[in-house]
């Protein structure tokens, strides 16, 4: 009867510890798909072209195409350039590529692969081996969608004097960039008083993080302060001579403090280039 | 055997009928003891996952709070208001940004000794995120503004003959009289210093201090258009103040401001100090009632991250 009465005891604990009911995890997942500073990512296919090819035969370029940012490429163009036209010849000159970008449901990108075929028609003979090279260069239209965080302080004399603190408004650093090769690096902020209200003054600066080049200037295509446009002094931004933009807005004084994004649209051409020596060797 | 079993059984009944059991008006007397202690007004607390620390941009968000009144002035709608802010109304929409706090909150009371307890509710379910933002910070700031009162009754000595010489029986000690604890109020009566100024006067040197945690606003203030963002500096700490005595008639207290009974807070410390003609032979004890008025602000905050839905 003890043993019984023991083992129930048991069985009753291994019930009650056992059955540990597992609740579904119901918190948002935060996928953050505007960072980094990568744009379009190009490389050559393994063993395409290889890195010896015999005289007169064929090869292929074979062209890894990864959109590693958060913008989707369309009519993108890619072409091969740089070697000399009286020994090789390439089939296509240039092709059209587009590429998504990464996004909720696609979290790594587009990819695409680009062959081209080419053919060696002409080899000197006297030499043993003569080198081939090829230029990838591709341009497309990109876009940075940068978001800030920004604290917006209305009461700038700090009369109010709650126990708990909002926010302090102060100079932002964004280092890991917004999914683009132009970054925005850093947002400033000064604030005006002006009869009843605040002006905020924003000084925006980016960065060409990316390995290709702009192509031409950057257009401000928007800046917003939470879902509101704001005035910006610039609209047309030459990246060599403008390390920075001033955007402003106003807002009603004596409020209290708040945390709001300020989001910031650019668009622009850009150049990516690789490049491969590949060695013809006499047959 | 069984003779012992009696005996001790006797025993037991008698050591359990034998414990003191407290009369209902010793219970009653230590309760109303404690009903006018304490340094807490009004208490706010955000109910647990209301809101949520993370949600999506396409949830509701809401808001939900605790209200209780651990203090011993009772509070309404027509003198304590709740406001929230911190958040950006362009994103999150629909949020009322100000409500009573409730209809009633009944301070601590004999009948009542845990004091008033409501709830209060915030909710929208349109938030608006820019579009290439992946997510947003928000801290959700509510502030409670409310009007008040602490009244103390420290019990002190008046002896007019306090620097005769001579064999005197004297009722009671003049000493002063320390009221650590509260009053059940965040501003209270921290201590007050007797002084007998000669036969027939006596000086009181009142000790008040902002034990609330909170922010202490001058009575002329309005819970509902001036706090908590359009208060005027020269409004903050200050207290209106009313003292009286039983035998004995008010000279002057001091400080005055504007020409009213005021004093202002200094590292949340404030002095209040009162004259009075007394009369009588002897030493006596009577209380001396002390009130204060003023209007307080407290806040508690929550962060929230709202996270634009996938898809």
């Amino acid at each position: 009867m003890k043993k019984i009465l023991i083992l129930l005891v048991i069985g009753f604990l291994i019930l009650v510890t056992g059955c540990g009911r597992t609740t579904p995890n119901l918190e948002p997942e935060l996928i953050e798909y505007h960072k980094g500073t990568q744009g379009l990512e190009m490389n050559f296919v393994r063993n395409l072209p290889p890195d010896e090819i015999s005289e007169g035969s064929e090869f292929i370029i074979g062209l890894e195409l990864r959109n590693k940012g958060a913008y989707d490429i369309e009519n993108g163009e890619i072409s091969v350039s740089g070697y000399d036209q009286s020994k090789i010849q390439i089939n296509e000159h240039g092709k059209y590529f587009n590429i998504e970008g990464k996004k909720p449901g696609f979290p790594e990108g587009g990819y695409e692969i680009i062959n081209f075929r080419g053919k060696n028609i002409d080899f000197p003979k006297i030499k043993e081996t003569d080198p081939a090279r090829f230029k990838i260069i591709t341009r497309y239209d990109y876009q940075t969608e940068a978001g800030a965080e920004v604290c917006i302080n209305p009461d700038i004399y700090s009369h109010v004097k709650t126990k708990e603190k909002i926010c302090e408004p102060k100079e932002i650093i964004l280092s890991d960039g917004q999914g683009a090769p132009v970054a925005v690096t850093k947002i400033q902020q000064e604030a005006v008083p002006f009869e009843n209200r605040i002006r905020i003054k924003f000084n925006i600066y980016m960065e060409n993080k990316g390995e290709g080049d702009i192509k031409d200037n950057i257009t401000l295509d928007e800046v917003r302060l939470a879902n509101v446009p704001i005035t910006c002094t610039k609209n047309n931004i030459e990246l060599e001579e403008d390390e920075k933009i001033e955007c402003y807005t106003e807002i009603l004084a004596g409020a209290g403090a708040y945390l709001t994004s300020l989001s910031i649209k650019l668009d622009y051409g850009y150049i990516s280039r690789i490049g491969k020596i590949v060695q013809i060797r006499k047959q | 055997m069984k003779k012992i079993h009696l005996i001790l059984f006797v025993l037991a009944l008698l050591v359990i009928c034998g414990c003191r059991r407290q009369t209902g008006t010793d219970a009653e007397q230590e309760f109303s003891k404690d009903i006018y202690k304490g340094t807490k007004g009004l208490e706010m607390r955000f109910i647990k996952d209301m809101p949520m620390s993370k949600i999506y941009d396409t949830s509701d968000l809401t808001v939900l709070l605790e209200l209780e009144n651990k203090g011993t002035y009772d509070l309404s709608g027509t003198n304590c208001r709740l406001y929230l802010s911190g958040f950006d109304d362009k994103i999150i929409r629909g949020l009322d940004k100000t409500k009573i706090c409730s209809s009633f909150l009944e301070g601590k009371s004999p009948l009542n000794p845990e004091g008033g307890y409501s709830t209060q509710q915030f909710s929208t379910d349109i938030i608006d995120l820019p579009d290439y933002l992946d997510s947003l910070n928000q801290r959700l700031l509510l502030t409670a503004c409310y009007e008040y009162q602490t009244k103390a009754s420290p019990v002190v000595c008046i002896d007019p003959n306090l620097y005769e010489i001579g064999p005197i029986e004297r009722g009671c000690t003049v000493k002063d009289v320390s009221t650590a604890g509260g009053q059940g109020a965040p501003v209270a009566v921290s201590g007050v210093n007797v002084e007998m100024v000669g036969k027939d006067k006596v000086a009181f040197d009142i000790k008040i201090s902002n034990v609330g945690g909170g922010t202490v606003i001058g009575p002329g203030a309005s819970v509902f258009t001036d706090c908590p963002y359009q208060v005027d500096p020269k409004d903050y700490n200050i207290v209106r103040y009313g003292v009286d005595m039983s035998g004995g008639t008010k000279i002057r207290c001091t400080p005055e401001i504007e020409g009213s009974e005021k004093t202002r807070f200094v590292n949340n410390k404030g002095t209040i100090y009162c004259t009075f003609d007394i009369s009588g032979d002897s030493a006596y004890t009577t209380p001396l009632r002390i009130t204060l008025y003023y209007n307080y602000m407290d806040s508690i905050s929550k962060d929230i991250e709202i996270i634009k839905t996938p898809g």
